[in-house]
């Protein structure tokens, strides 16, 4: 916390900002980059929107008062990216959000950046089935490494709603994979 | 850091990670640079536009060619073989009609190889294209056979 408090104090200070700021590139890249994969499904649009991510960081660092911490305001930062993104991309197709992310879940099983299984896919399914909030809450606690006090600062939501909609997503889920169970068998 | 508890099939190409930087730096160069182009329009323009554009009628434009220029590449045929003629002749005139046509026109093709039929047809008036035309009297179906052969070079496509 201390080393990300330095890191502030060093990105909003002009003298050593760029160095600083590459620094934090290098610190989070590989943690947003993730987490915004997860929501967009598709490697190119995610170098996009973590690209667009960082470009907000930077254009706004100056008005960044640490009020939560540095990381969760990026990640709010690239989930609001991620989720803008998608809109647009659903509206430049002319078809709705849920239409969009059944196209890229069918587009996983010709992408050379997916090297996930049917069961992948099939989960991937049943991900999109649930409302938006569900859905960010189940990426970034089944597959993320997030605490519930970390996803309560980044999605602004109480602790106890939190695990509430974990698990309902997770009977969702659950219930979506049994259904389809045939699938898997044949 | 804990271990991810669960995988997703996600992957990345080679170096990605590695070579992102690079590309956040053209990024953000990018995004310094102004958004808007400056160029104005005087007020009102896209309300009366519509009223400025001539829209083209739907059909295209089919070149019809003209009664000339059908009887022009005619006349200039036939010119050309009278003319050949006429002036290779001395007082013992042959008659046109007494020629077989093959023999004219391996004469037209060795003696007039560097000729262009309708430069030909530009030096003549159209009065004396006519009249040589008639004094001809090359038989209509010979005459038809050769337009056949050599006028098709004659580019009648639309335009």
């Amino acid at each position: 916390m201390e080393k990300e408090q330095a890191l502030v104090v060093r990105l909003q200070n002009g003298s050593d900002s760029d160095a600083a700021f590459r620094e934090l590139v290098n610190t989070y890249k590989e943690r947003l980059y993730w987490h915004i994969r997860k929501m967009v499904l598709n490697h190119d649009d995610a170098d996009d929107v973590l690209q667009n991510t960082f470009v907000k960081v930077y254009r706004n660092i100056d008005s960044f008062q640490g009020n939560s911490a540095l990381y969760t305001w990026m990640y709010r930062i690239a989930t609001n990216e991620a989720l803008t993104f998608l809109k647009r991309k659903a509206k430049r197709n002319h078809i709705t959000s849920e239409e969009l992310k059944e196209k890229l879940i069918e587009g996983l099983t010709t992408d050379p950046y997916f090297e996930g299984e049917a069961i992948q896919i099939q989960l991937q399914k049943a991900i999109a089935q649930l409302p938006e909030k569900q859905q960010l809450v189940f990426n970034m606690k089944y597959f993320g490494d997030h605490t519930y006090e970390e996803l309560s600062e980044i999605l602004d939501t109480s602790v106890g709603g939190l695990k509430s909609s974990y698990h309902i997503a997770v009977k969702k889920v659950t219930a979506f994979i049994k259904e389809h169970e045939t699938f898997f068998k044949n | 850091m804990k271990p991810k508890k669960h995988t997703h099939g996600f992957s990345v190409p080679k170096d990605y990670f590695e070579s992102f930087d690079e590309r956040l730096q053209e990024r953000l160069t990018e995004s310094a640079l102004p958004t808007a182009h400056g160029f104005e329009v005087p007020d009102g323009y896209f309300d009366s536009v519509e009223d400025r554009i001539k829209v083209p009628s739907k059909s295209p434009k089919v070149r019809r060619l003209s009664h000339f220029a059908v009887w022009s590449t005619v006349a200039s045929a036939a010119a050309a073989i009278a003319l050949v003629f006429w002036l290779n002749s001395s007082e013992d005139a042959t008659s046109l009609d007494t020629v077989p046509l093959a023999s004219i026109e391996s004469y037209l093709e060795e003696e007039l190889i560097d000729y262009d039929i309708s430069e030909i047809a530009t030096e003549l008036t159209e009065a004396e294209i006519s009249t040589t035309f008639s004094e001809t009297s090359l038989p209509a179906d010979q005459l038809q056979q050769y337009l056949l052969i050599h006028v098709e070079e004659v580019d009648f496509s639309l335009e």
